[in-house]
């Protein structure tokens, strides 16, 4: 194992960990309200293809970003109006967004497929810090979209826990009741938390089709959405724990191909002979294992999972 | 879902009421016979899918025939049978062309069920003894020959490649392109990464990416998208495309591909059809038939060994020479093959080891 | 009509009653005083303006909080996040918005840690952070629905205090409640509904006695629950012995519980909610796994037997949550009470709906339930109709052993002593009575022995005929145990 290919293995778990962890980031808000968004894999797939076209028409990738989120956000729009506003089933809605919007993205993107995008993200490296050794390479010679992810996570964190529309997204979260009885809307804030989500997941999906794919084929989300799903259970609702999660997720996606190309033995174990098949659903297997941790927790303290999750809330029925 | 509902099936009708419907006549002439395409993916996926619809319009511009396709099939029977019923009973289709592995066990009991229509699959192995045949190609051929010219271009004598799954066909392609890389670099590696899908640009892309990190500096795959060529050229390295001419995507690194070609196969089975001749079998053409080939040379392939590469496909045209002929050793340096000995169809259709100079696990 | 022309006039300074039966409207009415009902007629009044309230908020900007029996906390979030919930500034400063909880708190003896989480604290605690939250919008009005039907004695003492502070900074308080002692110990003044309608308003309480209310109340003077006969309690019809259960949450519940009741006994059980009562209840009825110990009915063993079987040996069980495990709220009022005899309402397959009618209506007429249609949804009764409903299908088994839990909890007077006498009348007849019940009164008057229950165990044995109020109050606190 060379240093180069240490490197590039920690620079793709950088990468990796950014797509899931943009998308993830905005499920986790969405589910801190009380809303479950199983459309993420549509969203980033509208988002994918919708800011790819976008940058060839305007030849700036950060356009086409803006445009993916405002795509996603639209895309949301249709899952917070069925099951936010109109109180209907959370998980047929958002299959329904998954389903519709696989789709319509394969039909917007047809003329795309074998277009080149010049005008797609590159690395900027962030001088003097990405001379360091080892460092600089896998930290601070990325493509923006990193940076971005970092300072939105930030930004999502704060939020959460240091401004009023936090405290009140959170408590929207665990009991729609309560929060509509000191005077906050429930619907308002769920919609306001879908259609962020909604951003998040389509500027996700534009880092596929932007940066990491460069360019656009219809089926390119490839179950990364749900992967994001997942990562939320794993990452217990929490920014900082998500970041970590999805560190190590990308860590295992970035692991699959190179792991056959490592010549090195752990263990008496020949690592190239691991099957990158397996390494392939470890992300989903470690989110069983942490779904079941969670579950001997609980006898002890509350489940992590907003306790609302799932429960339309209309205000007659309390 | 119900097929009938979907888009598909709507757009589909509303291309064929601009055709208008030309019916099957009983006389010779091909032009009135009417062939179905039902593909696996989009035609615009620049690998496999656009291929076949290369052939489907070569074969209408050489015989005339209506041809008829749609695309994103899923491979399951209640579709497959969906898209095909409605060709043969509404349009009258005389022939239908499954270009997926899956539609193999449908297109059987469709061809039980509708005696008069022909059925073609490609990359199967059923058939029956009436209307129910099967077609392919020797891509190792053209993979032979790409591995030649990979061998001249490598600098590190370490080669990579991005190899969708395990299964005969695809270790097939890898010791095929290796045998040429070795026969132009005996020393040379090629080091197998498997990324457990046909067509996923990211994990295509990074898996060359991260045989590029280890050393490779030709990178060559059996996947459907051009994603692991971009990531060569990002890298100053160079690449063998597959499926199609793929070199608008990366020209700089575009080393050749081995190609499909089904025109010419697609064209003679509508001819066959119809004056009545057609009858089913095993097809599986080589470089003679033109099912395969390979795509120009990069300009700076060496001249040296852009001529030893036409000698040897010359070979393989002649039927003098074929790929999988001894001695072949395979990686742990054992015999497989024998000095002089050629390997039957039937090995060959069964491969599940490496040849010597591969690196990877047959079995992953 | 839940609140026909009832108006309620609170002084600033004064702790208020809101005194009623249930179904009198005061429910109603609290809740259109809170925003949550628009009143069809009539207006709300605050510091002489006249307001409309729309919604919650609507009342919250009028000064008026709400105390709920339900509690309206998230359970995840902190004290102080709970209170600050609503009327946060934009940007959270906790450790300062930590502070001021602590001195709002202290100024109110209403002791609370601000960054505790919700979910850790006991009942108490989470009243005082209600009450902070209504402080923290600086609300003129406190209104609480009952506040010490979850508290222990102490507890309850310990309010009263909390409020008295707070009338004595000019803050009004409404103070609802059955507990005619406890309003009379706490409250100036009182409103009294019957009927949806006003019968007596702003009335100071000093010098009323206890009697003159419960007559306001039910408008015909309210007995004391007599206590039955004395007589001699027969063979050991239940008996646990070292039985012990886990709660929902799968800690210990009942800690080896030793426990028998006679045949013509009633066996009462005391304690402050959550210390195993309920617990107990369902590991007789079969609910509720063991994880040591043994249950017997007459003298059986009964360890893995089901609910069913468990009826069919002669059980008659009255669980605690009448319309989630003792009724269906959603099937009419036939259909729940032929749901323990449908065996005996077959014709072949079928179900002879007419003798399921007959049967009701025998049911409804001895027990005195009151019923609109007999094929009404069950939900459309009211609680002490339930009650009865529930009461007397579970008798109708003719059962050797009863298990009543809370039977007469949130039931207005009448309904009350129409329950009371059922379960007399059963022990007189010989049936063995488990009496589980938060109402110190009833189980001193109707037990013949008591127990009281602190943390899962039997914290002490007590004769009924002499015990006092206190010393049971003592040991349900967990003291001297």
């Amino acid at each position: 194992m060379t240093e180069t290919a240490v490197i590039g293995l920690l620079v793709a778990t950088v990468q990796f960990a950014t797509l899931i962890y943009l998308a993830a980031l905005g499920e986790l808000i969405v589910e801190r309200s009380g809303v479950l968004n199983l459309g993420v894999e549509g969203m980033m797939a509208m988002g994918a293809v919708s800011g790819f076209i976008m940058a060839l028409a305007t030849d700036s990738p950060w356009i086409g970003f803006a445009f993916a989120a405002l795509v996603g956000m639209a895309v949301a729009g249709i899952h917070a109006v069925v099951s936010v506003v109109m109180g209907a089933g959370q998980v047929v809605s958002g299959l329904a967004v998954t389903i519709g919007g696989l789709g319509l993205a394969a039909f917007i993107g047809q003329d795309a497929v074998r277009e080149r995008a010049d005008a797609v993200f590159t690395d900027m490296s962030i001088a003097p810090l990405a001379d360091i050794a080892w460092i600089g390479p896998i930290l601070f010679d990325q493509p923006p979209v990193v940076y971005l992810a970092v300072v939105l996570g930030g930004a999502v964190w704060f939020v959460l826990n240091r401004t009023r529309l936090g405290l009140a997204l959170r408590a929207v979260g665990e009991s729609a009741s309560t929060t509509d009885s000191v005077g906050h809307s429930v619907t308002l804030l769920r919609s306001g938390a879908v259609l962020v989500g909604g951003a998040f997941a389509g500027a996700a999906g534009s880092f596929l089709s932007l940066y990491m794919a460069a360019g656009w084929t219809e089926g390119l989300i490839a179950g990364r959405g749900w992967i994001a799903v997942a990562l939320v259970i794993f990452g217990a609702w929490r920014p900082g724990r998500l970041a970590a999660g999805s560190l190590l997720f990308g860590f295992t996606l970035a692991l699959q191909p190179r792991v056959q190309t490592f010549d090195l033995e752990i263990l008496g174990l020949q690592v190239n002979t691991i099957s990158p098949a397996l390494l392939g659903i470890l992300p989903f297997l470690l989110t069983v294992v942490v779904l079941i941790a969670i579950s001997f927790r609980a006898r002890h303290r509350p489940n992590p999972a907003p306790a609302a999750l799932t429960i339309p809330y209309r205000r007659e029925e309390r | 879902m119900r097929f009938k509902n979907s888009t598909r099936l709507i757009a589909a009708a509303a291309v064929l009421a601009l055709l208008g419907a030309a019916c099957g006549g009983d006389d010779d002439d091909p032009g009135d016979v009417t062939a179905a395409f039902v593909l696996v993916g989009p035609v615009g996926d620049a690998g496999w899918n656009w291929a076949h619809d290369q052939g489907r319009q070569y074969a209408e511009d050489e015989t005339g025939a209506t041809t008829l396709f749609v695309e994103s099939v899923p491979e399951n029977a209640e579709d497959f049978k969906a898209v095909a019923i409605d060709y043969i009973e509404n349009e009258d289709a005389d022939v239908i062309f499954g270009t997926s592995f899956g539609y193999m066990d449908p297109m059987l009991e469709l061809a039980e069920e509708y005696p008069d229509v022909v059925f073609e699959h490609a990359s199967g192995y059923k058939m029956n003894d009436s209307n129910f045949g099967n077609y392919f190609g020797r891509m190792y051929q053209p993979r032979y020959l790409s591995g030649m010219a990979a061998g001249a271009m490598t600098e590190t004598g370490r080669l990579g490649y991005v190899a969708a799954f395990p299964i005969p066909e695809v270790i097939r392609g890898i010791n095929a392109f290796t045998l040429g890389v070795r026969e132009v670099n005996p020393t040379a590696e090629v080091h197998v990464v498997w990324t457990s899908t046909w067509f996923d640009p990211a994990v295509e892309g990074d898996s060359a990416k991260a045989l590029l990190e280890s050393g490779a500096d030709v990178i060559a795959m059996h996947q459907d998208s051009t994603a692991a060529g971009v990531e060569a050229q990002n890298a100053g390295a160079r690449w063998v495309a597959y499926n199609s001419d793929m070199r608008e995507f990366a020209p700089d690194a575009f080393i050749t591909a081995p190609v499909w070609n089904w025109g010419p196969r697609y064209a003679a089975t509508i001819e066959a059809v119809a004056d009545d001749s057609y009858t089913p079998g095993s097809y599986w053409g080589g470089m003679a038939d033109g099912i395969v080939d390979l795509a120009p040379l990069a300009d700076d392939v060496p001249s040296g060994i852009a001529d030893r590469i036409n000698e040897v496909s010359e070979q393989i045209r002649e039927g003098e020479w074929d790929v999988f002929t001894g001695e072949i050793r395979g990686q742990d340096g054992a015999v497989r093959v024998a000095e002089g000995a050629t390997m039957t169809d039937g090995d060959m259709l069964g491969m599940d080891w490496f040849v010597e100079g591969v690196v990877g696990d047959p079995g992953a | 009509m839940a609140c026909d022309g009832a108006s309620l006039s609170v002084r600033a300074g004064t702790i208020h009653a809101l005194l009623g039966e249930n179904g009198a409207g005061k429910t109603s009415l609290v809740n259109v005083l809170g925003g949550v009902y628009l009143p069809d007629a009539g207006e709300i009044r605050v510091h002489g303006a006249q307001r409309q309230f729309h919604s919650p908020a609507d009342a919250i900007a009028a000064g008026i909080g709400m105390v709920h029996q339900e509690f309206r906390l998230v359970p995840t979030l902190t004290v102080a996040e709970n209170i600050a919930l609503g009327s946060a500034p934009r940007y959270l400063n906790m450790a300062r918005i930590n502070e001021r909880v602590s001195r709002l708190a202290s100024a109110y003896s209403l002791d609370a840690d601000p960054t505790r989480p919700v979910w850790q604290l006991s009942v108490g605690e989470r009243q005082r952070v209600e009450i902070l939250k209504a402080l923290w919008r600086d609300a003129d009005v406190l209104v609480l629905d009952e506040p010490t039907a979850v508290l222990t004695p102490t507890e309850a003492d310990d309010l009263a205090l909390a409020l008295r502070a707070m009338a004595d900074r000019g803050r009004s308080v409404v103070y609802i409640s059955h507990k005619l002692d406890e309003v009379l110990s706490v409250c100036d003044e009182a409103t009294v509904l019957r009927g949806g309608v006003t019968v007596a308003q702003q009335l100071s309480l000093t010098g009323v006695e206890r009697s003159d209310l419960a007559q306001m109340m039910v408008g015909e003077a309210a007995a004391e629950t007599p206590r039955p006969p004395e007589q001699d309690s027969g063979e050991v019809v239940l008996a646990l012995e070292s039985v012990s259960a886990l709660s929902d949450r799968g800690l210990p519940a009942l800690r080896s519980v030793d426990l028998d009741v006679r045949s013509g006994e009633i066996v009462g059980v005391a304690g402050v909610s959550g210390n195993g009562q309920r617990e107990l209840a369902e590991v007789v009825a079969g609910l509720r796994p063991l994880t040591s110990g043994t249950v017997r009915l007459l003298g059986d063993d009964v360890a893995g037997s089901s609910p069913k079987a468990r009826s069919r040996s002669g059980l008659g069980y009255v669980p605690e949550d009448r319309l989630g495990v003792g009724l269906a709220p959603r099937m009419s009022v036939v259909d729940n009470s032929v749901m323990r005899s449908y065996p005996a309402m077959r014709r072949g397959v079928m179900l002879d709906l007419r003798r399921c009618e007959d049967f009701c209506k025998q049911l409804v007429d001895r027990f005195g339930v009151r019923v609109g249609r007999m094929h009404d949804h069950a939900s459309a009764l009211s609680g002490g109709n339930l009650q009865r409903l529930l009461l007397g299908r579970e008798l109708s088994g003719e059962p050797r052993i009863l298990v009543a839990a809370q039977p007469t909890r949130g039931l207005d007077v009448a309904g009350i002593s129409a329950i009371q006498e059922q379960i007399v009348a059963q022990r007189n007849a010989g049936v063995g009575v488990l009496l589980v019940s938060e109402d110190l009164d009833e189980l001193l008057a109707l037990s013949d022995r008591l127990v009281v229950m602190y943390e899962g165990r039997i914290a002490a044995r007590l004769d009924p005929r002499t015990a006092t109020r206190a010393e049971v109050g003592a040991k349900m606190a967990g003291s001297g145990a």
